[in-house]
């Protein structure tokens, strides 16, 4: 980069600690699941006990007698559906049961005991219908219907349900002759993938408090990502006026997609009502929440892909069907995403994707942390690996010569790609070279233990509607200090640290002097649409940086009458606002913010706010029959690589070195950015060797619980960490930051499956890469590799019997 | 395993300070009475409504079933309520002990994780008979005896045929595991503990195993226990006989596998986390790889 | 029934039914509101206390039980609110994100911390009792060994 001038800063890009871990090292920062109202009732819900059933009565008589209990509400208290993307969702079971675990009846009582043994009471008369478990059944002609109805749900218009199908979204994306483009190919590999249910697990489950007050105004505490999509649905599917509505987000327990869209908050305030406009509190333990509240679906894929004699993509061809369970509500979106990126880092000409979001009597789903790319990856980056072999190139050579070029290739989506994207290819050279790929692997002290490496790279960028939009508003207190309101939550995921760090930054100002009020209220915070996607830090911080600019011109305006100069020669920094090229010539900021009063008492000016948004300019829709279009704000290049060790007897996977490599723009604080780096690999890591909801014979989950769903403890991350990020700046980003959030689980997956199948020959097409899993494809797979372990194991029990005797015959 | 309660069904609670109190509410109550040691297993299945008991006897207070005990020659003694982590320090601080009980060691300080282990006690992992407890094994490998007592008197059982199945233990309801005797291991024996948790917080196939004089087959014993894969578990003697013979020790080894298998193949356990081939077959390959940890263990021994 | 411990260095005296849960007494009666739920059956750690030294999960322990104890939960380490040298270690070390599960990291953290010797393995497998979803762990094991270091030197 000759001639650029590097900047010196004073917050950017240094590592500064998260500003709220105080109140969350202390304990005191609250969540909703702690908070209480005056005169607080609780909701317990009961779940259906079959898959698929007409409810024909339910008696809560009895219920309604238990000591404590203030109301019993059903379905039949709630006729209508909502939803963000398909209003397909319903508050209690209307007229069907649509899955084991479905809210058939809600308890509302002064304690959740009496609420807990009003729920035994409650009777229901089910009338069973025929269940579809499996999505591809499910989509077959004459499949029972989950949502006969779909026809007059209301749909957002990027998405195309099909009415007398359980076919909740289909999704194409095509582009240039694949046909012609395998034609041409030299090898083709194709194969089918699977990726399982999954819980979000974050550590705070579902919890939502609402006070419908008698005179129409409505208050929710929400533990959600979305409160403003969520008000915004809220009071149109009750008819209600938008600002009759607030809420409160205090601190979020996790989110990481499952508390994005509406949440609970819809059936909390119907049960509010319900109660006598009393406040209600509605908590899910961990097994009400993986057995009733949505999960992440699972998916069956399968891909195709042509490559000619030099390694270059001619063709790409996939098919995701993602099951959606018995609602599609937020899932249409992921399947979306899934196909018009299903090409993931790479420029190809001929491609096909077609992607279905499908209903099956299971727990619904939602989005979960960079939907869509883990799973459209799982497939293309394992294919990639498996035509490398066959064409007998290095699969990091093939990555190479089909890499989106910046500035010259375009996307999936025929969209130019900008050239400040990014640099994938010193993404995939950092990957290889921190990996040592092409190194053999070091040597273990167990025979049946071997070391295997891996890569894969990954792209994303936030999934959104065109118009979502972003604001910011700073203002200024009498010391000088900076409130600044923003609408993005706070999960821990660091924005807030971030954005306190512009404004230190642009006002010259200590770090200490800004305050960054996160989303607090739908009232008192700035609008953003959603804290999703990996966009907080670059939307809300572009909307902050436009208010920060508004702040100085009003600054500049003030102090031009006071200094006597013109607006366009003075500067803001270090606290002061001062004449370019004449420091000397200032006054500090403290004494104009408020209003500047001369020494005869004359006062101008006034308090200063600086108010900015951010829109995702010239995004567009994408078209209904190709998915062309330009569907996102920016694209993250990154790569994972991984050395596991092997137990090949077992088929037990030890991650022994994580590599994580990102351009990210930017980064305005490393220390937070690895935070994400490595947190995103170990949930990458437990999604990748862990982590399955199973389902019984009736569909319901069967593991509702920590112990046999198991997700990654400290025990299991890796021994070795390399985090890179590179910083290829994006001109409209703030500091040309990208966002980093979603795109560090992506690949894991994908790079430990691609070390499998080059360390030890074996290809493993379904996630989890569970031990069992690992152990049976090494036995059909490579059986010379299991004998072989076993022998080592044998021989060396007779070496050390050998040695032990002579031993004994030395010792006598 | 799929409660939704957050709260615990309503019972009375009784912390006797004796035996003998104890014992007389359990004759008292009878099956309307649960026994409270850790509590890990009981609150669990009692958030889960599994068990909703008129009465909790709570008996960490009684001195006698916190008891921690060696002996040289008549062995360890460990009372029902000691804790997992209690035993593990005091073999801890005991090393001698550690090593003649390593397969006990090594299983009691894997159990789930350092919390659980703070409060589980060797009592309750033994009587919450899910196939997967981790003292199973190793009890059956060191001959355990267990004493059981009522009002009426006492009894001594083993592990092996006090846990019949999941959820099912030749306990009648007025009666209450006292303590636990594992009498002295042979002398310069080597055991130890292995087991598989695939991505469960349980194992699905764990093997015990000891052995002394490993090359002299005429004194040689080797000893083989498995649990988690089996529903209750198993003293593979069969196999254990095998070792008597001469012969190349790998071909014993696999003959004597070869004999576990066919004991026990009918009985492996098949569900959603692990098929009954991995879970056998994980026993075997278990096997193979603490008998080489074992003779190991006498080389390092010997320096 | 009567209950009487010290909480967090205080004598505390409290009427109990013999049905309520450790955890759910020290959060709603003693209003110890850091101490979490995220499993309500003994699997994320988050509700993890010191009971008379040792770290143990009061979602699973009777309150009756807790008779005679002494319980350190989070409140219980800060002194005058001034974090304490492993709370700092945390904050340092960015060793949380979301922090619904920091409470009970910091609980085994200290317990960890402080121990005359550790290795960072045995610090591995002591925090896998405790679930975050957020962090990784890497930069919650740093902070546990750094302050570890720090109390060493006390």
């Amino acid at each position: 980069m000759g001639g650029a001038v590097v900047r010196e800063y004073r917050y950017i890009g240094k590592r500064i600690p998260p500003r709220d871990a105080f109140d969350k090292v202390t304990g005191i920062a609250p969540y909703v699941y702690d908070m209480e109202l005056p005169g607080m009732l609780y909701v317990k819900l009961l779940q259906s006990t079959q898959p698929h059933a007409r409810i024909k009565g339910i008696d809560y008589s009895k219920a309604l007698s238990v000591s404590g209990v203030v109301a019993v509400a059903t379905g039949r208290d709630f006729p209508f559906r909502i939803g963000i993307y398909v209003g397909d969702r319903d508050l209690l079971a209307i007229e069907k049961a649509l899955w084991v675990g479905h809210p058939v009846a809600a308890v509302i009582a002064e304690s959740p005991r009496a609420a807990e043994k009003a729920l035994d009471l409650i009777e229901v008369d089910y009338e069973p219908l025929q269940p579809v478990f499996d999505p591809i059944e499910a989509m077959k002609p004459g499949a029972p219907l989950l949502h006969p109805d779909l026809g007059k749900y209301r749909i957002s218009p990027a998405f195309k349900p099909r009415p007398g199908t359980n076919i909740a979204n289909e999704f194409r994306l095509s582009k240039g002759d694949v046909d012609k483009g395998f034609s041409k190919a030299s090898v083709v590999v194709e194969g089918e993938f699977s990726i399982p249910f999954m819980s979000h697990v974050y550590m705070e489950t579902q919890a939502v408090i609402a006070h419908y007050k008698p005179n129409g105004y409505v208050d929710i505490w929400s533990s959600a990502q979305s409160p403003f999509s969520a008000r915004y649905l809220l009071a149109m599917s009750l008819g209600m006026p938008v600002g009759r509505i607030r809420i409160h987000v205090p601190y979020v327990g996790g989110g990481f997609g499952g508390k994005a869209g509406l949440g609970w908050e819809p059936l909390a305030v119907m049960l509010s009502k319900k109660a006598g406009y009393r406040p209600v509190k509605l908590l899910f333990t961990r097994s009400e929440q993986m057995r009733l509240a949505p999960v992440v679906a699972g998916v069956k894929a399968w891909g195709k892909l042509g490559l000619d004699k030099e390694g270059r993509i001619v063709a790409y061809q996939a098919r995701f069907i993602f099951d959606s369970g018995a609602f599609g509500d937020y899932t249409v979106n992921v399947s979306r995403t899934a196909g018009y990126a299903c090409t993931g880092s790479y420029e190809v000409d001929n491609v096909e994707c077609l992607s279905y979001a499908v209903y099956t009597n299971k727990i619904p789903t939602t989005a979960l942390r960079g939907f869509g790319y883990p799973e459209n990856h799982w497939v293309l980056e394992r294919l990639i690996d498996m035509a490398a072999k066959k064409l007998g190139m290095d699969p990091a050579k093939v990555r190479s010569i089909n890499l989106l070029k910046p500035g010259k290739s375009k996307t999936s989506t025929g969209a130019r790609l900008r050239e400040d994207a990014g640099d994938p290819q010193r993404v995939l050279e950092e990957v290889i070279g921190s990996l040592g790929w092409g190194r053999e692997p070091s040597s273990t002290d167990k025979p049946w233990k071997i070391r295997a490496k891996g890569f894969a790279l990954s792209v994303k960028g936030p999934s959104q509607p065109p118009d979502a939009s972003s604001s910011a508003i700073i203002k200024f207190n009498e010391d000088g200090s900076v409130d600044v309101m923003v609408g993005t939550g706070n999960f821990g995921q660091g924005t807030v640290t971030s954005l306190a760090m512009i404004v230190a930054e642009e006002f010259g100002i200590p770090l200490d002097k800004v305050h960054v009020h996160e989303m607090r209220s739908t009232n008192d915070s700035a609008y953003t649409w959603q804290t999703v996607g990996s966009r907080g830090l670059f939307t809300d911080g572009s909307a902050l940086l436009e208010a920060i600019k508004d702040a100085k011109s009003k600054i500049k305006r003030v102090a031009s009458a006071v200094l006597r100069v013109s607006e366009d020669h003075l500067e803001i920094g270090d606290g002061k606002v001062y004449v370019k090229g004449k420091p000397w010539h200032y006054i500090p900021l403290e004494r104009i913010v408020m209003g500047y009063l001369y020494e005869n008492g004359n006062a101008i000016g006034g308090p200063i706010i600086g108010a900015g948004r951010h829109i995702a300019e010239l995004n567009t829709f994408l078209d209904p029959e190709t998915g062309q279009g330009t569907p996102t704000i920016f694209y993250t290049f990154g790569g994972t690589g991984v050395e596991v060790e092997v137990n090949v007897l077992t088929g037990e996977i030890k991650v022994v070195k994580a590599v994580q490599v990102f351009d990210i723009g930017k980064a305005i604080n490393p220390l937070l950015v690895e935070g994400q780096m490595i947190g995103g690999f170990v949930m990458g890591q437990s999604r990748a060797l862990y982590e399955e909801l199973i389902f019984d014979e009736m569909g319901s989950v069967a593991n509702p619980n920590l112990s046999f769903y198991y997700v990654a403890r400290a025990k299991d991350m890796p021994d070795e960490w390399v985090l890179k990020i590179i910083e290829t700046p994006q001109s409209d980003g703030p500091y040309g930051a990208r966002g980093i959030g979603e795109n560090v689980m992506i690949a894991v997956a994908p790079a430990i499956g691609n070390a499998l199948y080059h360390g030890l020959s074996v290809d493993v097409r379904s996630l989890p890469l569970k031990a069992e899993r690992v152990w049976r494809a090494i036995r059909e797979q490579n059986p010379k590799l299991y004998k072989e372990a076993l022998e080592a194991v044998k021989r060396s029990i007779r070496e050390s019997y050998k040695k032990l005797r002579e031993a004994l015959v030395v010792a006598r | 395993m799929s409660s939704p309660y957050a709260t615990l069904p309503e019972f009375e609670y009784a912390r006797p300070s004796t035996l003998e109190e104890a014992l007389k509410l359990l004759a008292k109550y009878g099956e309307e009475a649960k026994v409270l040691a850790g509590g890990v297993g009981l609150i669990t299945f009692m958030l889960e409504r599994l068990v909703s008991p008129r009465i909790v006897i709570d008996i960490k207070k009684i001195p006698e079933l916190r008891r921690i005990e060696y002996t040289e020659g008549k062995g360890l003694v460990l009372g029902a309520a000691a804790r997992i982590s209690e035993i593990t320090r005091y073999m801890d601080s005991n090393p001698r002990v550690r090593e003649k009980y390593r397969a006990l060691y090594e299983a009691l300080s894997r159990i789930a994780d350092l919390q659980i282990r703070n409060r589980a006690t060797i009592g309750g992992n033994i009587c919450e008979a899910l196939p997967f407890m981790d003292s199973y094994a190793p009890l059956a490998l060191f001959d355990a005896k267990l004493r059981i007592a009522s009002v009426e008197g006492e009894r001594e059982t083993t592990i092996t045929d006090f846990v019949k199945g999941p959820g099912f233990l030749d306990l009648a309801p007025n009666e209450l595991l006292v303590s636990i005797e594992l009498p002295d291991p042979p002398r310069e024996s080597r055991s130890g503990f292995s087991k598989i948790v695939p991505a469960i917080e349980y194992s699905v196939a764990s093997v015990a195993m000891l052995v002394a004089n490993p090359v002299d087959p005429r004194s040689r014993e080797v000893r083989i226990a498995v649990s988690a894969a089996t529903p209750a578990p198993i003293r593979v003697r069969e196999a254990e006989e095998v070792f008597r013979r001469e012969g190349d020790i790998v071909d014993l080894l696999d003959a004597a596998l070869d004999r576990m298998t066919s004991a026990i193949k009918e009985l492996v356990i098949e569900d959603p986390y692990a098929s009954a081939e991995y879970r056998l077959e994980m026993l075997k390959v278990q096997a193979y790889i603490l008998f080489k940890r074992l003779l190991d263990s006498f080389l390092q021994e010997r320096g | 029934m009567k209950v009487r411990f010290k909480v967090n260095g205080v004598e505390r005296e409290i009427e109990v039914e013999p049905y309520e849960l450790l955890a759910d007494v020290l959060r709603e009666r003693l209003g110890l509101k850091a101490l979490k739920k995220g499993c309500w059956r003994g699997e994320c750690g988050l509700c993890t206390i010191l009971m008379d030294g040792e770290p143990v999960k009061s979602c699973i322990i009777l309150a009756v039980e807790a008779d005679g104890s002494e319980i350190y939960t989070v409140e219980g380490f800060s002194e005058d609110g001034r974090p304490s040298p492993l709370q700092e270690s945390f904050i340092r070390n960015a060793g949380l994100q979301c922090g619904f599960c920091t409470p009970g990291f910091i609980v085994v953290g200290e317990y960890l911390a402080r121990k005359p010797r550790i290795s960072k393995e045995e610090v591995k497998y002591a925090l896998s009792g405790t679930i975050c979803r957020c962090t990784g762990y890497k930069q919650i094991v740093d902070a546990v060994l750094e302050a570890h270091q720090e109390y060493r030197k006390e």
